[in-house]
């Protein structure tokens, strides 16, 4: 009897316990029931079979703790609190959608700017071995302050062969040739080169062979590698294309290769690949002389450096006099600081655009810095709302590492779909920025949001959820600290408000100097905007005009096409000036070419000045100047009677050029001759025209570089040595119009074409978009600056106004009463809005130190202003004071307006 | 680890002294079973206690089930000395040196 009542007790216990345990529950209950029964016998053990209960209890307990502790552990921790995280804040989804937008916005946009500077700085270029490649060429200060020349044929003769750090040299020339298509004449992407380069460049052939050696013999047949597209186009994707002949500037031309995919030269955008390749075929026995006009890329040998390499060619560098009498003297290299450089070629084609990615992306990150510290702000008070339920968390025992858990993962759920929404940000933002970006930015093809990016935003995040949740975690005087080790005192309180004021200064630092940043661009732009290119670029269209020797063998040839293609553009409806020339303003880089002097005075001088001879030698059409209306400071233009009879020996000079060569002095019936040239006849010059600005170097601000310019006609005086090979056949044709004069492109070529049919035009642009896009990186720039600014002003005064607006709220009663017993409302909002200005100074103060280092830093993108430049730093302190002061005041308004008598019973 | 409670030390230095049943450990330590067998749970699964079945051979032929015999393991032991040495420090707290506990010499 008794034994059945205590093993019924016992089975029934063993229910509670977890299923895997019960029957051993059970046996081991029922054992010592039985025995202590047949021991004892008493009713006491009965009462002791209720322990089984217990018991139960116990194992179930255990077990549960068991499976937490031992098999998902850290895991499973963090599941639980990422979940309880994600209720929580679906509860207030105020605070959710205000902290997860501020924090899309911030990592959105540092996503998206990683993206290109990812792609375009830090990518290796899409070559084989592409930190090897480096580019070649020449740094010249004796020429000016930032001259650098191309490599001359010598350079690269001697230097192919003694070089000892690199394994390959190529050189090269980019430009056009003009090919006759089914379709009429058009000009081809070419590229002359020697036979090294496209295996440099990776390229593969898809049918026949890349240029060999053969090829590239002086007096080898004239043969050329064609590029995919070239061949799917203009050949017909004919397999047998290889072996047939295409026309290229007159003369017939081998196809002997097809490429696989089209090769670009570096920097190239996929649209302006060369699509024909022919070899350069230079005669290494041949005489060289001092020209410097070619590109050159080299392979650094494995092992070597771009330093290395340049050690080298100074010691080559010596030895080209004695190898090349003719071209070079060591005086001349002395003279002029004559020094070969080799830079990593991704450093060359990414130039200027690695500085202003840099500043753009410190920016966002500074637009980041911001959206956390808002959202730790909005952290700190959701803590303080959340006290009451996290003392009941503290009082069921959760400690202070489970309490920290908590608050990090909120953070991190936060951070998490912050990270998830700027992520879509981003792949929005991308191509849009790509489709605004202007040309001078290289290497955007193909820039998109990748996998880059997407771990970019992820580790971006994760810093993000641990940056806005340690507010309230670090520190003893935190929420976290308040609640697991002591009461909540006013002093905690304090340091809470001082926690809330030190990230209030640290936005409005931050805005601060984002906006000095965005100033001083913004000042650049305009300074840009208002520089005064020399010319006047409205109504002019512009198009390039090729001419071939094979077609006008002398320039008199040339001088008759050249006249009629301009009288029959002047007579067409709306045009005004018509005028051919070889360099147009601001896109032109008008070169170096030596002049010769009649006046032995001026070598003198110039040698005493440590300046070359050299100038921006053009040949130009009567009404170049008029068409571009270059003031006339002296004398006359060049008319056409000056090319009709070369014997009047007219030419006009710059400003610039006149300054230079004769300082002080009456530069009219002065006599130069063109490449150099020192014996009679010389020209003379009958006019001075002002100064129009040529294509800045790099790092140069635009629209700034005056070109000194010499222009001659387009006939040359006597007909021994013409022009020592210089046959203009690019001229650009300029026509301004008092009408529309993109609308004059139509009308251009149908009268070349009429004139003749063989001769391509191409690149027709307007003047005002040259001078626009001469511009355009900076602008584009400062462009994308100024929206990390405002974007950034307003996440710090949204920041702002919560601040206060919650600051307010807690001192409702205070107000009230102060309000109860007389106080005047305008006393209330000045109060308040005088608080929120001393934060606001106190920020300005750290906000200055921080602009001066940030502006410093991007110095390298600013044009034509200082870093230092005051009105920048009044304009930002201005614009900061006043969104701070609005920011405040309209908490404070609804402060002053509270009522009395609802406050007092507010709590 | 938390230390050890005063009615765990008593279950452990019940174990120690070899007496390993549920019901023979109650009655040692005057504990009720709701108290004991709780106890043992968590002290086993702290891996203070560990327990083994009686062969079944022996219980058969003794006509009765196997019983559970409970030790205390090494881990347990260093508990026990810890906790006899923390109470022996309260007694004399308390109660100046009389050695309530002794270790078998009765003053």
């Amino acid at each position: 009897m008794k034994e059945s009542i205590a093993l019924t007790i016992v089975r029934l216990a063993a229910l509670r316990a977890p299923r895997g345990q019960r029957d051993e529950l059970v046996s081991e209950w029922r054992a010592e029931v039985i025995r202590e029964l047949h021991r004892d016998g008493s009713w006491s053990v009965v009462r002791s079979a209720f322990g089984a209960f217990s018991d139960a209890r116990a194992r179930r307990v255990i077990e549960r703790a068991g499976r937490k502790t031992s098999s998902d552990g850290f895991v499973g921790l963090w599941t639980e609190s990422l979940r309880m995280s994600v209720r929580s804040l679906v509860r207030t989804p105020g605070f959710t959608a205000v902290s997860v937008l501020t924090l899309a916005i911030g990592l959105g946009s540092s996503t998206a700017i990683y993206t290109l500077l990812d792609r375009i700085v830090l990518d290796p270029l899409p070559y084989p071995d592409a930190e090897r490649l480096v580019r070649i060429d020449n740094q010249v200060p004796g020429a000016g302050p930032d001259a650098v020349w191309a490599l001359s044929t010598a350079q690269w003769a001697y230097y192919d062969e003694h070089a000892t750090e690199l394994d390959a040299i190529a050189v090269y020339r980019s430009g056009g040739g003009n090919v006759l298509t089914i379709s009429g004449p058009r000009r081809a992407r070419l590229v002359r080169t020697t036979r090294e380069l496209l295996p440099l460049l990776g390229a593969e052939p898809r049918l026949g062979r890349l240029i060999s050696e053969a090829d590239d013999t002086p007096g080898a047949e004239r043969v050329a590698v064609v590029s995919a597209s070239f061949w799917r186009d203009e050949l017909g994707g004919d397999p047998d294309a290889i072996g047939t002949t295409i026309s290229m500037d007159g003369r017939p031309v081998v196809v002997v290769g097809v490429l696989e995919d089209d090769a670009r030269l570096p920097g190239q955008t996929m649209a302006r690949a060369p699509e024909v390749w022919t070899p350069l075929q230079i005669d290494r026995g041949g005489t060289f002389y001092n020209n410097h006009v070619f590109q050159a890329i080299g392979r650094l040998a494995p092992g070597s450096s771009a330093e290395a390499a340049e050690a080298d060619f100074a010691r080559l560098r010596d030895r080209l006099p004695e190898r090349f009498p003719d071209a070079y003297n060591a005086d001349f290299f002395e003279r002029y600081g004559f020094r070969t450089q080799a830079a990593e070629l991704r450093a060359s084609v990414v130039g200027n655009a690695a500085s202003g990615l840099w500043v753009l992306f410190g920016g966002v990150a500074l637009v980041l810095l911001i959206a956390c510290a808002n959202v730790a702000n909005l952290f700190l008070v959701r803590m303080e709302s959340r006290q009451r339920e996290l003392s009941v968390r503290v009082a069921i025992g959760a400690d202070r590492p489970a309490i920290t858990r908590h608050v990090l993962s909120d953070g991190l759920v936060l951070a998490g779909a912050g990270g998830t929404l700027g992520l879509l940000l981003a792949w929005a933002a991308v191509p849009a920025i790509t489709r605004a970006a202007p040309d001078a930015l290289p290497r955007l093809d193909g820039v998109a949001l990748g996998l880059d990016g997407v771990l970019f935003t992820v580790v971006a995040s994760l810093a993000v959820g641990v940056a806005v949740s340690a507010w309230p975690i670090l520190g003893r005087g935190s929420a976290v600290g308040q609640l697991t080790v002591g009461g909540r005192g006013s002093s905690a309180g304090r340091r809470q408000n001082r926690l809330r004021g030190v990230l209030v200064v640290s936005q409005i630092a931050l805005a601060m100097s984002l906006l000095v940043g965005a100033g001083l661009l913004l000042q650049s732009v305009s300074l840009i905007r208002a520089s005064d290119p020399g010319f006047d670029a409205q109504g002019v269209a512009a198009i390039d005009l090729y001419a071939t020797s094979t077609r006008y063998p002398d320039d008199v040839a040339l001088w008759a096409f050249h006249k009629e293609v301009t009288a029959r553009i002047a007579a067409l409806p709306g045009v005004v000036a018509v005028g051919m020339g070889e360099e147009v303003p601001v896109s032109g880089g008008y070169g170096c070419t030596v002049q010769g002097f009649e006046d032995e005075t001026v070598y003198d001088r110039i040698r005493e000045a440590g300046m070359t001879t050299c100038a921006g030698q053009t040949r130009v059409t009567p009404g170049y100047f008029e068409a571009l209306d270059i003031p006339l400071l002296e004398g006359r233009y060049l008319e056409a009677g000056d090319s009709d009879d070369p014997d009047r020996a007219a030419v006009v000079v710059s400003k610039a050029f006149a300054d230079r060569f004769w300082p002080g002095e009456n530069p009219l019936g002065r006599g130069i001759g063109p490449s150099g040239r020192t014996i009679p006849p010389y020209y003379h010059v009958v006019g001075v025209v002002d100064d129009v600005a040529k294509r800045a170097d790099a790092g140069r601000p635009p629209l700034s570089d005056p070109a000194m310019a010499v222009y001659y006609p387009g006939v040359y005086q006597t007909t021994e040595n013409r022009w020592g090979g210089w046959f203009p056949g690019t001229m650009t044709l300029l026509v301004k119009s008092s009408t529309d004069a993109g609308s004059l492109f139509p009308a251009i070529r149908r009268v070349v074409a009429e004139i003749d049919p063989e001769i391509p035009l191409s690149n027709a642009r307007l003047m005002e978009d040259v001078v626009a896009d001469a511009s355009a990186d900076v602008t584009f720039l400062s462009s994308l600056l100024m929206i990390a600014a405002f974007s950034a002003l307003l996440l710090a005064a949204v920041g702002l106004h919560g601040v206060v607006s919650w600051v307010v709220s807690r001192r409702t009663r205070e107000i009230g009463m102060r309000l109860a017993i007389g106080a005047h409302p305008g006393a209330v909002v000045r109060g308040v809005v005088g608080g929120t200005m001393r934060l606001a100074i106190l920020g300005l103060m750290v906000g200055l130190p921080l602009a001066m280092l940030t502006s410093r830093v991007g110095e390298a993108v600013l044009v034509g202003v200082s870093p230092t430049d005051p009105t920048a730093y009044l304009g930002a302190v201005a614009v900061v004071t006043l969104v701070a002061a609005l920011a405040s005041w309209l908490p404070a308004r609804r402060a002053a307006s509270i009522d009395p008598a609802t406050a007092l019973r507010y709590d | 680890m938390a230390p050890t409670s005063y009615n765990a030390t008593l279950v452990l230095q019940a174990l120690s002294q070899g007496l390993g049943y549920g019901f023979e450990i109650m009655r040692a330590t005057d504990l009720p079973s709701g108290t004991v067998y709780p106890l043992l749970r968590r002290l086993e699964a702290a891996g203070q206690v560990a327990s083994s079945w009686e062969d079944a051979a022996i219980a058969q032929s003794e006509g009765r089930p196997a019983r559970r015999y409970y030790r205390a393991t090494d881990e347990g032991m260093a508990a026990l000395a810890e906790a006899r040495e923390r109470i022996r420090a309260q007694q004399r707290a308390l109660f100046g040196d009389a050695d309530l506990l002794g270790d078998g010499a009765g003053s």
